[in-house]
Formats: C-alpha cells, sequence, structure tokens
C-alpha cells in the first residue's frame, strides 16, 4: 500500500535527525557541565556518588558512556530535575507540564490560523491597496516584535492599566484563578478537565479568559507567518492559469478566490503552520516566564539558568519529537490537500 | 453585410491598451471581425499580434493594466425556444452580466492542458461547476431520481415496496410539469451525472472513471478534451479555441479538430480557432480572419484566403508555410520583425516590412473594406488589383 | 544567436597581446589581494581562538577587526580570479564581472584603515589600467553591451521601489537607525555605561537630579621652561544657556598637581582670569591694559590647590587666561603639572526617563543600537556566506554529501533555536555580544543552506545550465557564475528580514539572562532591567522595545517588499 510506503520512508528519514538531537544532548552535557550533574543533586548523599557514577558507567569509555546514555534514555531513564524544587524525574516533570504548553500553542495556533489565512486573503486580493498595506503591516509588526516586550506591554496594558481605571481586565498571569477555584487535575488540559471531569463551567470560562493574553501574545508570530505566506501563495495562486479558466467560466470573483485559488494557496501555507508549530513550543519558553504559566517553558528557562543539565535535554528532546511530529502530519495534510503529491 | 440572423458575434474597432512601466502598449488597434453562427472561424496571426487579448476582450477578461479603449462587441444572442435574437454590446456590460455570458453562451479553450484545469479538483468536479452554475438542473434532477427509482424497481421483490416505488414514481412523473426547486445535494448530484454525459460525448474513454480523477492523472489529449467537454457543458452560442491544438502531439491535435469539427454539427456552436498554424485554418475553417499588430488585415472565407489573398501581409504568411509539392532550399519569409506596440509604425501598421509600401502607407492607415465580393482588407495597394506593384 | 555580429572586428594580434598582458597584471594584484585577505582572516582567527582558550577578551573582538573584511576579501579575489582568466580568454560578461567585482574590492578595501587604502588605490590602479585607449577600445563595446539589459532592469526595479510606500518607509527607517547608530556620540547626551544615581527610575522628561563636571580645559604632563615664565594659556569662553542653567551657582573649579611628585604641592602658581573681552580684542593689548577689563580673578598658589571662580552671568563671549609662574626661577628646574579647568552644570533631561540604576533611557537606546546592529550584521553575513556555500555545493552536487549537509540542518531545524543558542552561549562560558553572535551563527546558517540549496536544485535542472554544460564549463564555473547569481533574489529577500529576526533573538538572549555583561547597552537587556518595574516605571520596558521593533518591521517591510519586486512571478510591466 502507497500510504503505509509512505509512513516507513518518513519514519526511516526522521530517525537520523532523532539520533542527531540526542547525541548533540549527550554532547551538551559533556561541554556544558558534568554529565553527572544528570543523575545526582545537591541532596544525593556524598557516599552514593561513587556508586552513581560505575551504575550509570560514567568511569567507561566515551563511547560506551554514549550508548549507556542512549540505553538510559529509551528505558525512561532521563535524569533528575532540580528545578521543580524538589528532585524529580524529568519524564514525570514533562508529563505533568507538557498539558499547560500544548494547551496554550494550541490555543494560540488555533487564534492564529482562524485570523492569519483570511487576513492573507484579504491582503493578496487588494494588493497594493489600503487593506494590503495595513495588513502587512499588522503582519510584519508579528515577526518583528520582541514576544516578551509583547507580552509585558499587553500585560501592563490589559491588566494594570485597566484595573487601574476601574475597567474590566484580563488576568496577569497564571492558568486559573486560584483563589476563587479549586482545579482536580485529570488529564491535565484544564479547559477539558473542568467541564469533563470537574463540570465546573465557572473554572472554564476562567480559565477561557486566562488563555486569551498568553494565547495572543504567543500566536501573534505564528498569525504573522501564516498571513505573510498566505499572501505570497495566493498572489502566485491568482497568477496561475487554472485561475484565468475558473474565470472564463463565469465564476464570480468570490468563488474564483474562496474555492479555485484558496484550495491551492493553502497547499505551502500548511507546511508553514506545521513548522510554525515546533516554532510555538520555542516560543513558549518566553511567553511562559512572562506569564507566570506552568508549562514546560518556563521550566525550560529556570532549569537553563539553574544548568539543569537534565531538564534542558529533557526539553531539547521534546520539542525535537514534537517537530518531528508535526513535520509528518504535515506532509500527511499535504497529501490530501494536494491530489498530486499523494505518497506517490 | 450580412444580416444580424446570420451573424452571432460582431467585433468593431476595438481597441485594447496596456499600461505598462515602458509605455502604453496599443495590443488592440481598431480590430474588426464577424463570426456567422454555426460557421468555423479562424483568427490567424503571428505571435504577439493580439489574438488572444481580442479572446479576452470578447469574455471580458482583459486584466490590469490592460483597459479596453473603445470599441463595440456585438453578441446577438438567440433564445434557444423563442428563436429570438437579444443584440447585447459585451464591452458595455456590468461584471455582473458578463458572468451569466461567460462559460454559459461564449465560453474558451485554453492553450496549455498541463496548466489549466485546477490540480486540485476531480475533472468531474470541474466540469460540473459550470454546469451547476448557468443550468436549471430541475429537471435533470427529477430524471435523475425517477431512473434512480427504476433501478431500484428492477431489484426489489416485495409488492409492498414496488407500490410504494411505484407511486413516488408517478409523483415524479407529475412534477415534471413545473419542477420544483431541486436541493443542493441532488442537483450536485445531477450536474456530475451531466458532466459524465459531457465527458462522454467528447469521446473520452471510460467517462465515468475519468470524472473521479485529477487532472495530473491524464495524457495532454484526455486533458484537453476534458477541458472541452467543459467549455461545451452549457451548449454555448460560440466557443473560442485559443491555440487549442498548439500544445499537443500532431496526432492528438488531429484527433481534438476532428472531434471540434464533429461537435460542431451536434451542437451547432460556433467556433473561434485562433492559431498560427495555417494548416488547422484549412483543415477547420470555413471562414478565416487575419490580425497583424493588433488590426485586422484580411476577412474571407478560407478557400479564398488560399487561392487568392489581397493583402501582402497574407501573401507573405501563405508563402512562409512549407508545401509538399515544391523543393526548396530555404522557406521564404517575411522581412523585418513584428513591431514594438508601444510605438507602433504609423499609418499601415505592416508598411515597413511590405515590398508594395508608398508614402500613403506611411500617412494614413488603411479601412477594412469590401474589396471583393464577400472579401475584406485593409490594403492600400491590395494584390490581384491595379494598385499592387512591388517596389524594389 | 548572433553573438559573433557583437565581436568586434578590430581582433589585431596588439590589442589581444595588451588585453593578456593586462590580464595578467590583473592575476598578479588578485595573488596579492589573496594573500592579504587569506593573512587577516588567518591572523584575526588566531587571535580569536588565543582570546578564547586564554578568556582574556580585548575589545574589539573577532567581528570588530578585520576579519569578515579578510573572508570577503578572499571570496572576491577568488571570483576576480576565474572572472579574469575568463577575461583573458574574452568570455562574455568577464569584464563587466571583473569590473563589478573590482569596485567592490574597493568598498571593502576602504573599510580597513591604511592598509586597506593602500590596496584600494592598487585596485585603482588595476581599474585605470582597464581604462587605457589600447585595452578599452578591446572590452568596452561588449561591456555597454553586457550592462544595457542590467541597467534597465535596475530601474525598472527602482521604479517598483519607488511605488510601494511600505519599502520606502522600511528603507528610511532603516537609514535612520544607521545613521543614528553611526552618529550616536553625537546624538546621545549620555555615554552607554553611565549612571546616574541620584536620578532612578526618573519618568519621561524629567530634568536630572544631579550636577555634572563638564571640563572646560585639561592640561596634563605639560613641562615649563622656567626661563620663560610667565607663561600664557588663553582661550576663548563663550557663555551660553547651558552654563546659566545651572542648579548652583556656575562656577569653574581650578585645580592644580604635580605630576613628578605626584602630590598636590605644587612648585608653580597658577593664576586665572576671566576677561570681558573677545579673542580678537585681547590679542592685541598688554597685560596691563588686559586688566581694565578683568571680569574675575583667582590664583592657586603652592598648597591651596582647589580654587572656585565665578562665571559671568550673562550670556556673551569672554576670554580665560591662565598664567603660570614658577615658584622660584633656576635654568635646571622644571615643572610637570596638571591644570584642571572645569564647570558645574546640570547633566542633560532625561527625555525617556532613566532606569533603576539611573541610566538615561534614550542615550541607552542610541548607544544599543550601534551593538544590535553590528551583531545582527555580522550574523547575517557569516550565516548567508557559509550556509549559501554549503548549501550550494550540497545542492549542486547531490548525492551522499547532499543527504548528510540535509540531515545536519534538519537535526538544528528540530532543535530549539532559542535552547541551542543558549547551551552555546554556555559553552562558549564568555557572556558577551561576540558569544551571542557566534551563537546566533552556529544556529542561523541551516536556513541559508536549505534555502540555496532547494534554489540551486530548481536551477540545476534549467536549459541554460545544460547549455553552458554542453559548452564545456566547469563545475565550479557554473556553479558560482550561472547557478548563483540566479538564486540570489530569495537569498536576499531572507537576509534582509533576518536582520529583524536576529535583533529579535540577541534581544531575547539577553532577555533571560544570556546577554552581553551588565552595564552593557543592549535592547534586550534593557527590557530585561525593565520588566521588573513594569507597573511603576513602564518607561523602561516601552522605549527599548519600541526601538526594537521598529528597526525590525523595518527590515521586514523591506524584505516583504523587495519580494514582491523581485518575484519574476508578480513582476510585471
Amino acid at each position: 500500500m502507497r500510504l503505509r510506503d509512505f509512513i516507513i520512508r518518513r519514519i526511516i528519514l526522521a530517525i537520523p535527525v532523532v539520533f542527531g538531537v540526542l547525541t548533540i544532548t549527550w554532547f551538551l552535557s559533556y561541554i556544558v557541565g558534568d554529565p553527572l550533574a544528570m543523575y545526582i543533586t545537591e541532596r544525593t548523599p556524598d557516599a552514593a556518588i561513587p556508586g552513581i557514577i560505575h551504575a550509570r558507567g560514567l568511569d567507561q569509555p566515551l563511547v560506551v558512556q554514549y550508548f549507556l546514555y542512549l540505553n538510559s534514555l529509551f528505558h525512561g531513564d532521563w535524569g533528575v530535575s532540580t528545578t521543580t524544587g524538589a528532585d524529580q524525574p524529568v519524564l514525570t516533570v514533562l508529563a505533568a507540564k507538557f498539558p499547560a504548553t500544548i494547551e496554550l500553542s494550541i490555543f494560540a495556533m488555533i487564534f492564529a490560523i482562524a485570523l492569519g489565512i483570511p487576513l492573507g486573503i484579504i491582503s493578496a486580493t487588494k494588493k497594493d491597496k489600503a487593506a494590503d498595506h495595513i495588513t502587512r503591516i499588522f503582519a510584519l509588526s508579528g515577526v518583528s516584535m520582541p514576544i516578551f516586550w509583547f507580552g509585558l506591554m499587553l500585560k501592563y496594558l490589559l491588566f494594570f492599566q485597566f484595573s487601574q481605571w476601574g475597567l474590566p481586565h484580563l488576568p496577569g498571569g497564571d492558568r486559573y484563578n486560584y483563589r476563587a477555584y479549586t482545579w482536580h487535575p485529570t488529564t491535565g488540559f484544564l479547559l477539558v478537565d473542568s467541564l469533563v471531569f470537574d463540570h465546573n463551567p465557572g473554572l472554564f470560562i476562567d480559565a477561557i479568559f486566562h488563555l486569551i493574553m498568553p494565547g495572543f501574545c504567543l500566536g501573534y508570530i505564528t498569525l504573522a507567518i501564516i498571513t505573510r505566506m498566505m499572501r505570497s501563495s495566493m498572489l502566485e495562486v491568482i497568477k496561475e492559469d487554472y485561475i484565468t479558466l475558473a474565470k472564463s467560466k463565469g465564476l464570480t470573483e468570490r468563488v474564483v478566490i474562496y474555492k479555485h485559488a484558496l484550495r491551492n494557496a493553502l497547499i505551502p501555507t500548511v507546511t508553514v503552520i506545521g513548522l510554525a508549530f515546533g516554532g510555538l513550543i520555542t516560543g513558549a519558553v518566553l511567553t511562559e516566564t512572562i506569564f507566570n504559566w506552568p508549562g514546560l517553558g518556563r521550566w525550560a528557562t529556570n532549569s537553563i539558568l539553574n544548568s539543569d543539565i537534565a531538564a534542558i535535554n529533557g526539553f531539547t528532546l521534546l520539542v525535537a519529537f514534537i517537530f518531528v511530529t508535526a513535520n509528518f502530519i504535515v506532509d500527511m495534510v499535504y497529501g490530501v490537500l494536494d491530489p498530486r503529491i499523494r505518497f506517490g | 453585410m450580412t444580416t444580424a440572423d446570420e451573424i452571432v458575434l460582431h467585433v468593431k474597432d476595438l481597441y485594447v491598451s496596456f499600461y505598462t512601466y515602458e509605455g502604453v502598449v496599443k495590443a488592440l488597434d481598431g480590430v474588426i471581425m464577424f463570426l456567422r453562427r454555426g460557421d468555423t472561424m479562424g483568427l490567424v496571426g503571428e505571435t504577439g499580434c493580439g489574438k488572444s487579448v481580442t479572446a479576452k476582450a470578447i469574455l471580458g477578461l482583459v486584466e490590469a493594466p490592460g483597459r479596453i479603449e473603445g470599441g463595440k462587441v456585438i453578441f446577438f444572442d438567440k433564445d434557444a425556444e423563442t428563436q429570438e435574437i437579444t443584440e447585447l454590446d459585451l464591452a458595455q456590460l456590468t461584471s455582473e452580466e458578463m458572468l451569466e455570458i461567460r462559460g454559459n453562451k461564449i465560453s474558451i479553450v485554453f492553450q496549455d492542458p498541463a496548466t489549466y484545469p485546477n490540480p486540485v479538483f476531480r475533472i468531474g468536479d470541474q466540469i460540473a461547476e459550470v454546469i451547476e452554475l448557468h443550468q436549471d438542473l430541475s429537471l435533470d434532477v427529477l430524471y435523475m431520481k425517477i431512473a434512480k427509482l427504476e433501478l431500484a424497481l428492477s431489484e426489489t421483490n416485495s409488492d409492498v415496496n414496488r407500490a410504494e416505488i411505484e407511486s413516488k414514481i408517478a409523483y415524479y412523473r407529475q412534477q415534471m410539469e413545473d419542477p420544483p426547486e431541486p436541493d443542493k445535494k441532488s442537483i450536485k448530484e445531477a450536474a456530475k451525472l451531466k458532466a459524465i454525459e459531457m465527458l462522454r460525448m467528447v469521446r473520452m474513454p471510460a467517462p465515468e472513471q475519468v470524472a473521479n480523477q485529477y487532472p495530473h492523472e491524464l495524457s495532454g489529449g484526455m486533458r484537453q478534451r476534458a477541458l472541452i467537454a467543459m467549455s461545451l457543458a452549457c451548449n454555448p452560442s460560440i466557443l473560442i479555441c485559443d491555440e487549442a491544438t498548439t500544445a499537443l502531439d500532431v496526432t492528438v491535435q488531429a484527433q481534438v479538430l476532428k472531434l471540434l469539427n464533429q461537435l460542431k454539427t451536434e451542437i451547432g456552436t460556433s467556433i473561434i480557432v485562433i492559431t498560427h498554424d495555417m494548416g488547422v485554418v484549412a483543415e477547420t475553417c470555413e471562414w478565416v480572419n487575419v490580425m497583424y499588430a493588433g488590426t485586422s488585415v484580411e476577412s474571407c472565407a478560407t478557400e479564398r484566403l488560399f487561392t487568392k489573398p489581397l493583402h501582402p501581409y497574407t501573401a507573405g504568411l501563405l508563402k512562409a508555410v512549407p508545401k509538399l509539392h515544391e523543393d526548396r532550399e530555404r522557406l521564404p519569409q517575411i522581412r523585418g520583425s513584428v513591431p514594438n506596440l508601444i510605438s507602433p509604425p504609423t499609418g499601415c501598421r505592416f508598411h515597413p516590412r511590405c515590398d508594395y509600401a508608398t508614402e500613403i502607407c506611411i500617412e494614413t492607415k488603411p479601412i477594412l473594406e469590401e474589396l471583393e465580393p464577400r472579401h475584406w482588407a485593409a490594403c492600400h495597394h491590395p494584390l490581384w488589383t491595379s494598385g499592387g506593384k512591388k517596389n524594389e | 544567436m548572433d553573438s559573433d555580429s557583437q565581436i568586434p572586428v578590430f581582433q589585431d594580434e596588439g590589442s589581444s597581446s595588451l588585453s593578456s598582458m593586462f590580464g595578467t597584471i590583473q592575476i598578479v594584484f588578485v595573488m596579492i589581494s589573496l594573500l592579504v585577505g587569506g593573512i587577516i582572516l588567518l591572523g584575526n582567527l588566531a587571535y580569536f581562538i588565543e582570546e578564547l582558550l586564554g578568556m582574556t577578551l580585548v575589545p574589539p573582538a573577532f567581528l570588530g577587526n578585520w576579519a569578515i573584511q579578510g573572508l570577503l576579501i578572499l571570496v572576491l579575489a577568488l571570483f576576480l580570479l576565474r572572472t579574469n582568466a575568463g577575461v583573458m580568454e574574452r568570455v562574455p560578461d568577464a569584464f563587466s564581472s571583473s569590473f563589478y567585482l573590482n569596485l567592490f574590492m574597493i568598498v571593502v578595501y576602504l573599510t580597513m584603515g591604511t592598509l586597506g587604502l593602500a590596496m584600494a588605490s592598487i585596485v585603482v590602479i588595476q581599474l585605470i589600467l582597464m581604462l587605457l585607449p589600447g585595452v578599452r577600445y578591446y572590452w568596452w563595446v561588449e561591456f555597454v553591451e553586457d550592462t544595457k539589459p542590467r541597467v534597465k532592469e535596475t530601474r525598472f526595479t527602482l521604479h517598483l521601489v519607488r511605488k510601494s510606500p511600505l519599502v520606502v518607509v522600511g528603507i528610511a527607517i532603516i537609514v535612520f537607525m544607521v545613521s543614528v547608530a553611526l552618529a550616536a556620540p553625537m546624538l546621545a547626551t549620555y555615554k552607554g555605561e553611565d549612571m546616574v544615581f541620584k536620578d532612578v527610575r526618573l519618568p519621561p522628561g524629567s530634568p536630572s537630579n544631579d550636577i555634572k563636571l563638564n571640563y572646560l580645559y585639561y592640561l596634563n604632563q605639560r613641562t615649563y621652561d622656567p626661563t620663560i615664565m610667565p607663561q600664557y594659556k588663553y582661550e576663548e569662553l563663550t557663555i551660553t544657556s547651558k552654563y546659566l542653567e545651572t542648579v548652583e551657582i556656575p562656577r569653574i573649579f581650578i585645580g592644580v598637581s604635580d605630576l613628578d611628585t605626584k602630590t598636590d604641592a605644587v612648585s608653580v602658581n597658577v593664576t586665572f582670569r576671566v576677561y570681558n573681552l573677545t579673542q580678537a580684542q585681547y590679542e592685541p593689548m598688554t597685560p596691563a591694559e588686559r586688566l581694565s577689563y578683568l571680569y574675575a580673578n583667582v590664583s592657586v598658589v603652592d598648597q591651596n590647590l582647589l580654587q572656585y571662580i565665578t562665571l559671568p552671568d550673562k550670556e556673551g563671549v569672554y576670554v580665560w587666561e591662565l598664567q603660570f609662574i614658577a615658584a622660584y626661577k633656576t635654568t635646571t628646574w622644571s615643572a610637570n603639572t596638571r591644570v584642571v579647568l572645569a564647570y558645574y552644570s546640570n547633566y542633560p533631561i532625561h527625555i525617556w526617563g532613566t532606569d533603576n540604576y539611573g541610566g538615561d533611557i534614550y542615550s541607552r537606546i542610541i548607544w544599543a543600537s550601534q551593538q544590535d546592529l553590528r551583531i545582527a550584521l555580522s550574523v547575517v553575513l557569516v550565516a548567508l556566506s557559509s550556509g549559501a556555500v554549503i548549501g550550494a555545493v550540497s545542492g549542486y552536487y547531490g548525492g551522499k554529501l547532499d543527504e548528510l549537509v540535509m540531515r545536519v540542518t534538519d537535526i538544528f531545524f528540530a532543535f530549539p533555536g532559542l535552547v541551542l543558542a543558549m547551551a552555546i552561549v554556555m559553552a562558549l562560558g564568555v557572556r558577551s555580544l561576540t558569544t551571542i553572535s557566534i551563537a546566533l551563527m552556529i544556529t542561523w546558517w541551516p536556513t541559508y543552506a536549505r534555502l540555496v540549496r532547494g534554489q540551486v536544485l530548481s536551477e540545476r535542472e534549467k536549459l541554460y545550465i545544460e547549455a553552458a554544460r554542453s559548452s564545456g564549463a566547469s563545475d565550479s564555473r557554473i556553479l558560482f557564475s550561472h547557478i548563483l547569481p540566479n538564486t540570489i533574489q530569495p537569498v536576499i529577500v531572507q537576509a534582509t528580514m533576518d536582520f529583524g529576526s536576529v535583533i529579535l533573538v540577541a534581544a531575547g538572549l539577553s532577555f533571560i539572562g544570556f546577554g552581553p555583561p551588565v552595564g552593557t547597552s543592549e535592547w534586550g537587556m534593557m527590557i530585561a532591567r525593565g520588566q521588573n518595574y513594569i507597573l511603576s516605571s513602564p518607561w523602561m520596558t516601552l522605549y527599548p522595545g519600541l526601538a526594537i521593533l521598529v528597526t525590525a518591521l523595518a527590515f521586514n517591510l523591506v524584505g516583504d517588499g523587495i519580494r514582491d519586486i523581485l518575484d519574476p512571478k508578480l513582476r510585471r510591466r
């Protein structure tokens, strides 16, 4: 079957990438610090250290150490992180923090797609008119704005100044109001838990309000990328011959643009969306720091500042994994959108 | 000239200019031509002489920076039932009114079958789209429903079902007199069936299968057939073939030409064949219109053009066609090259390349006149007349 | 098609031997350039490695020096070598390429000080040689013919640029920012590292609370010949509103110290006088006549080392005069003295407020523009040149090499860029702008490698490459003179937009704390400083962020605009 071959080929192509990232992280643990730091903390008793060194094979030759490192990774032993305050296995922390980041990223992505694609179309169809200029400045501001600064400014205006002026204001940080609501994490996705498990619509709405500002902040870059890609691919597509044909059929401008051109212009845009999803996780590093979001990004920043090698490696591997998966999904969607490719 | 009853399209003094960075390109400079009902007319000329622009101007598809500067494109629309003829100036219609004409009354087949079909839609859907857009499918929907029920009738065994189905068929038959507005889904279905019908009409092998295929899965010839099916889907009064066969192999080209001729008699469409290939003209057209640098230079029956051309340009063009019975080292060519349309030559646009040019050719622009019975040419010194004298 | 008709008929013995002689001379010059470029590049690399190992950071470091220029010269010289070989064989286009490359070479040399000036003049001599009547006669016709379409195309591009308002605005902003960075010493009211501790977190527009010493005259290590004592030193003093608007009484203070003994026990008496005269009136008078115009007068005698003098309280032109009189006259003694004249004045107004260390936001933003633009320039240039070469070679030769390069870039893409940059900064160990630049160069090259590779792949299949190959052109010739020029447009667009992105990422890095040392003016650091005071002093964050936004937006506007303009599919006449 073609689809199966395609998937297998994709996986084979992804293997060297994942291995490369693994190798670099291993390398980093050597360059940046002591590989032993991955497995011990200040709370480890001195007497236990020789035992750990022996058990981890850190007294072995480098090549052996490398394979031991890979081996432990595949067995789910990603080292110990100290950044959260207590000594926790990295995988546990990742699992605990992952839903918060994903929730934020998905929210940002929805926002970016819902606004970016229409803006791109408007910009392309009204090329060189006022609407195009305004849209482009709006979109390009997204890629020209330091995300942390934008977050701070949003927070200052929408949270602090609005509350000063006595206006309704958005919350300045956190996932939900700790004082007003209680949350019993089940899946870790607050929006899902509050509705499905806690049956707490108040918490759900509160969580949505908490998502707006960080989501907008994080999604703005992606919005900009999508708008620009949409615009340029649309501009290219409306010059194509099949658009002339569609016009010669007597279709209205609307149908020509939104049916014939859009479907073709979406193909390159989807690639960009997929790649941008990986970028969102990286962008979360800065956004979460500003909005006090208890997700992976803030944890990664703290662990870098604490030189918490195990945590950095864990984060990196996860991002690489998400990137590879996103690429894979993009390729699948590509096949759906573009019949010429169809896993051939 | 001929009466309105006979003529379906009359282009009168059409001017189109393109406003570019380097200057105003006067692409069409008073083009005159007419198309008789049921005729095939060839529009011949070198590359860049304005053939495609004429076609686009007729369809109202001239895009910025191009602009129709003047002239009339009169379309005599004959109602299929009442046989009444309404006169429309396509150059004056609003863009909404043009939507009704395009693809419905006048449709076009483009040159390159590789790039013209939309790559992401199925062939059948692309044809069905035109049908859905322009045709009233309420009757077809009823026929389709009845056909479906009849199929079910032949398969069912239970009497209860049989009676139920028969009553439904009777109900639909009743509606035939005044068909109700069908729902969207059944319109889509009927249109798709009609699209398959159209594919069958253009002699597409296995039309049901092709309808569900994407353009890239078809060969060039098949794609061109599909495009022709798309253009003919609404029984247009005029079909414009813009170099429709140029990109095809010679054998496929012959097939497509033959198909066009057959379809013309089947549907009764008038066809404009735009080409630079004299062979195609000779094979398919009854009437020929020769264009040079945005002007009409000659217009007559095909046979007459090949035997007795009046305009020196036409004569030169015909000399450049290789002939089997002649044995020559090198084909004769018209000296010089196509003029720059930003600053075209004064007077007759052909005069710098013409062997017969005199003062008057440089000063005044010749008008397209009926110099001989049913033979129009725009020339101060037409051949075969007293004026034609070669100056060396 | 009819290229043979374009070759002039005067292909006689004399001119061809002249041209080959000229070609030889040029090749020799190019060899010199190669040598110079190589030495500069290697020297700088060695210097840089030494720095890294010794961990002694002496500014200006790696990029502040000539390493980039060295690299550029090397590349240019290599190209010139090829084109000059082409000139000797009369390859079409070779003359014009050689001409342009030489011009570019001059530009590069002119950025390099004295050595550069010398080298540039050699290149100018080459160009003059090219213009000698005999040689010129040989190549000029072809050159004009070659350049005509290019000039036409450039004109059309400029026309399109003029017609797109966003690009014009973007270019205007970029020019403005670059000139601000260049003119920073003139525009900035404070030094980048200045901290006025009395002015902590003042809102925009506040005057300073502190007063500042302005040095009017500073005399150091001057040896007096006692035989010609008394000695005068005078200068015109223009009292402007700046002197009068001070918080304290406008005074000048005079301090004298002996540099030989390093004590304040001076062996000269210094008298300071201010006359109500202009210099033109002062000069012809005798000391006695001047005395009637004396405005104020103060002496520093022996141990009495510090004196104040009240300055005129009206605007106008005065003359100050210093008179040195040795305490005792001998023929063997000389004094080595430091004299300082200074007046108090206000610090300039803080138009955009101050930060929590009393740094002036406005001045710091201006000084930071130098740093940030320099980072952007160096990162983009290095990433572009290395990425382009890697991408071009891998795309052109394909096969295993290509596969390897693509997997490596995949890994870089899969790695979160910010994390990688942070890790590199950590691994390099030194927190400085140079470190950030290096980290960003390492993370950035794969973008260009990918871009150029894709372009080369699509270009490689085109017919004109086939034609060049069948006419016997070598691989490197096809790659560098046929394929690369045709892939340059998307690279230019990407590079322009990356200027903005690099500024953003560099700011992000220093925001999280991986930036240059505390105190350095850098936009990201300024925002980081401000974030803790966002509620009470939002200006600390607002203005540096706006500076980043405006600069990056300008680069993006231009990049986005020229993509539209250069795109052959959208380019319409």
